[in-house]
């Protein structure tokens, strides 16, 4: 292997207090990394372990815009980047933030390329040659007039990396690359990068999406609390998988099994796990047990009900076309789609905030189009995908108790309420800090606190799991879970297909129609339908399909009682028990 | 996603030199400044729709800036004559109050003043991309960084519309009402959203200039490159020539008494 191209010794860094007499805990202690040229490496931890803080002190935001107290080095092409000022670091590190959305600035996507090139002062003609040639590893040249804001989320984010790609820095710092894409959009920018590595780009990667880092990575490197707890090769660390549970970091489901099964070695690839089972598990006679959901689907009256819903934004974009869904008192359907499909416009029929044009919607029998605005937020709670799209209120308390003190209850009703979400979500120890300092974790826990506290028979959630850890990603299901014990209806909308399983009914929107209304098992195995909705089965059932697994298991566990074994106790997969919720204090 | 104020196309209106679009912009606004008379206010009302519809801007994206204008509109006419009332024809009683033909026609008059000034920065807004708004910047002698700093700007203001749009729909699915008859308890009822388009919009302020700064915004010992040449034309002149004539006209018009 080369010399390394990034050198970081001996880093500890803590932001900035946020007020007089408060210390923050270090955000990064005592890293001591090397990567080399062509090596990619997967940064992985749960939320606030340090790996956004390691990506901005690779370019030398951290700390120079960030402040802070800052010891040790960081070197990246022998460039030290706590003393070259950032701007003159961008031909070294291209750094490619988590959110693409808010790091695009121009009004044409070609434009967004040029604009670092055009910083830098290149000639002109040198510029449109590498507009043309970052446009064409990325796949967009098609679309080079576009404004960056009509792009999908996975077109975006390729932009973004488009326009870094450009400035040829010698390395790729990517923050959360796949964080927030649907399915297809997902495979687009890992196939990228695939491209990127095969060529000899040196990449960074701080993600949560395991099935990611095990696909890409070369290296992969887990940080807990700012400290390098473990690192080694995809294989190695996967390996761990009861370590990684315990550090909130989720494990690909192929190695998750491949551990249950007691296998020496994990499979990193669908191939691997083929192969292995084939040769030591032949399921040539499967038990015929149905796949467990973990929520039978409850029988009633029809709480919500869509009656030929059409919609069309005042864009001119037809969001919904003749939507015709029936929901059950109790029942939990997962909505599944690729970005911009209609998911979130039929939620929000569901809820009232949009009004169909044609056809109407009935909420316990009641037509939306009768009631006033925000009256149905007593029946129907909605978690936003942003959780800062909410939060205003000056304390957590205070927060949580908006909605119910909307709804008109009186103090005690509203205390007792307040109370208990805090306390089911950990969060009666920060009540009187101000939510928008809280940790990303946290906010999104107070967010899921303050539709707890309205009690809402019917549960309507936008993407939940974006960007959660695995701790916090299981204890919104353990929560969706006991929603649903209690009898609450849960509109589930996610691209994260192995955690869609939790529904025993599944509705896949495909250009602003139900393409398929059917039990999950049943419509995981149409992968073709799948595929043309923007939508990949994930790998569990991949594997089940590929062994002949009709229909397929949708967990591991699931997946174990098909092949006729009983699985091991739980080490970490989404199916299982649920552990207790990790606390995320106030800061970074 | 929100609309943004570009409208890409490549009509006349587009293909004009940027610094001859701010100049109808800035020359307009001087001229509806200098005058109190109804009609010029109608008749650059008029010219811009004209002007934009020559540079094939769809009719609904104008109904859509007339819609964004319709609130302070109300508003103003309505306002108007509270706090500027003009002795004259009485049409209407509200309490103590008089409400004269005179003072309503100045509301009128207020709000049409307003909705030309809006249309006359949207002749330049709807037709001229980032790029060529920073490279007419810079041209005038402003620095480069001000230039992007103030493209960037405008490029958010939809943004931040969406943004505002999606808090009041997170707030609303919490049960809040924010229409009341009374204006003050509706502008309260805002509130808990105007603090979390703040917060949010601070964030993404943040992450925003790092991302600048990621990509060599600001570099030292870079002189940045202007990608596309700016040609000043004969049509160009042409349109410049025709400018300063017309408002021009309007402000010594106004000088010498006669409007």
């Amino acid at each position: 292997m080369s010399a390394p191209l990034v050198r970081i010794e001996g880093l500890h860094f803590a932001y900035p207090s946020p007020r007089a007499g408060m210390t923050l805990p270090p955000a990064l202690r005592d890293i001591q990394l090397s990567v080399a040229a062509g090596e990619c490496v997967a940064i992985m931890g749960a939320s606030g372990s340090g790996k956004s803080t390691l990506c901005l002190a690779l370019n030398g935001l951290v700390p120079q815009a960030t402040g802070g107290t800052f010891r040790g080095h960081v070197w990246v092409g022998g460039q030290d980047t706590r003393t070259t000022p950032v701007a003159a670091l961008a031909t070294q590190v291209g750094l490619v933030f988590q959110e693409a959305e808010h790091q695009l600035c121009t009004l044409s996507v070609e434009d967004e390329v040029a604009f670092g090139l055009e910083n830098l002062g290149l000639p002109a003609d040198e510029i449109e040659r590498r507009i043309t040639w970052a446009l064409e590893v990325v796949g967009l040249n098609p679309l080079r007039r576009h404004p960056p804001a009509q792009l999908s989320g996975g077109q975006q984010q390729r932009l973004a990396l488009a326009a870094v790609l450009a400035m040829q820095p010698a390395v790729l710092v990517l923050d959360e690359p796949t964080s927030g894409l649907d399915p297809v959009g997902r495979q687009a920018v890992l196939a990228v990068l695939a491209n990127l590595q095969r060529q000899g780009a040196t990449i960074l990667m701080a993600t949560q999406d395991a099935e990611a880092a095990a696909a890409l990575a070369d290296r992969v490197v887990v940080l807990h609390e700012g400290a390098i707890v473990l690192e080694g090769t995809p294989r190695a660390v996967f390996g761990q998988e009861a370590r990684l549970h315990a550090l909130g970091v989720t494990v690909p489901q192929l190695c998750a099994l491949s551990a249950r099964l007691g296998s020496p070695t994990p499979w990193l690839t669908l191939a691997e796990a083929v192969q292995a089972l084939q040769a030591q598990w032949p399921p040539t006679h499967p038990v015929d047990v149905p796949p467990a959901t973990g929520m039978p689907a409850a029988e009633g009256d029809a709480l919500v009900c869509l009656e030929d819903v059409w919609y069309r934004y005042p864009s001119g974009v037809q969001a919904l076309r003749a939507v015709n869904l029936r929901l059950e008192a109790g029942e939990a359907i997962a909505l599944l789609g690729a970005n911009g499909c209609g998911k979130s416009t039929l939620a929000r029929h569901i809820n009232g905030l949009l009004r169909p044009q044609r056809g109407r919607v009935l909420v316990r029998g009641q037509d939306t189009r009768r009631s006033p605005a925000g009256a149905l937020a007593r029946w129907v709670g909605y978690v936003f995908q942003n959780p800062d799209h909410q939060i205003f209120a000056p304390t957590v308390w205070e927060e949580v108790a908006f909605g119910p003190r909307n709804l008109g209850w009186d103090a005690a009703t509203v205390r007792r309420h307040v109370t208990a979400a805090l306390e089911r979500f950990q969060l009666d120890h920060l009540a009187e800090l101000p939510p928008a300092t809280l940790s990303c974790g946290a906010r999104r826990r107070v967010t899921l606190a303050a539709v707890e506290a309205m009690q809402p028979p019917v549960l309507v959630l936008d993407e939940p799991t974006t960007g959660l850890d695995g701790a916090l990603t299981e204890c919104l299901m353990a929560w969706l879970a006991e929603c649903h014990a209690a009898g609450r209806t849960l509109v589930f909308i996610t691209h994260d297909m192995a955690r869609a399983v939790l529904a025993p009914r599944c509705v896949v929107l495909q250009e602003g129609s139900v393409a398929l209304d059917a039990p999950t098992a049943e419509a995981f195995a149409q992968v073709d339908l799948l595929a043309r909705a923007g939508l990949m089965p994930p790998p569990i059932v991949a594997l089940g399909l590929q062994l002949g697994l009709r229909p397929p298991p949708l967990t591991v566990t699931d997946f174990c009682r098909r092949i006729g074994l009983s699985p091991f106790p739980h080490t970490g997969e989404g199916d299982a028990p649920t552990p207790a919720l990790p606390v995320h204090g106030a800061g970074a | 996603m929100p609309d943004p104020l570009f409208l890409p196309g490549d009509a006349w209106l587009h293909r004009l030199d940027p610094r001859v679009k701010l100049a109808f912009a800035v020359m307009a606004t001087a001229a509806l400044l200098s005058v109190e008379n109804i009609w010029v206010f109608l008749g650059c009302l008029g010219l811009c729709h004209v002007l934009l519809l020559s540079a094939r801007v769809p009719l609904a994206r104008l109904g859509g800036a007339w819609r964004m204008m319709l609130p302070i509109t109300l508003l103003i006419v309505l306002l108007w004559p509270l706090f500027t009332p003009v002795p004259g024809t009485p049409v209407g009683q509200l309490g103590a109050l008089t409400f004269t033909w005179e003072s309503l026609l100045g509301g009128v008059a207020a709000a049409l003043r307003l909705n030309a000034l809006a249309f006359a920065f949207l002749v330049w807004l709807l037709t001229t991309d980032q790029t060529s708004m920073v490279l007419g910047f810079r041209r005038l002698g402003l620095p480069y960084t001000w230039g992007v700093t103030l493209a960037i700007t405008l490029r958010y203001i939809p943004t931040l519309y969406a943004l505002w749009e999606r808090v009041l729909d997170a707030q609303r699915a919490r049960g809040l009402v924010t229409a009341h008859a009374n204006p003050w308890r509706a502008a309260r009822a805002h509130l808990p959203v105007l603090v979390a388009v703040l917060i949010q919009a601070l964030r993404a302020a943040e992450t925003l200039s790092r991302a600048l700064e990621a990509r060599a915004f600001g570099a030292p010992g870079h002189t940045p490159t202007l990608r596309r040449p700016l040609h000043f034309g004969r049509r160009d002149a042409v349109a410049l020539a025709l400018i300063m004539l017309t408002f021009g006209g309007i402000i010594a018009a106004r000088s010498g008494g006669w409007v």
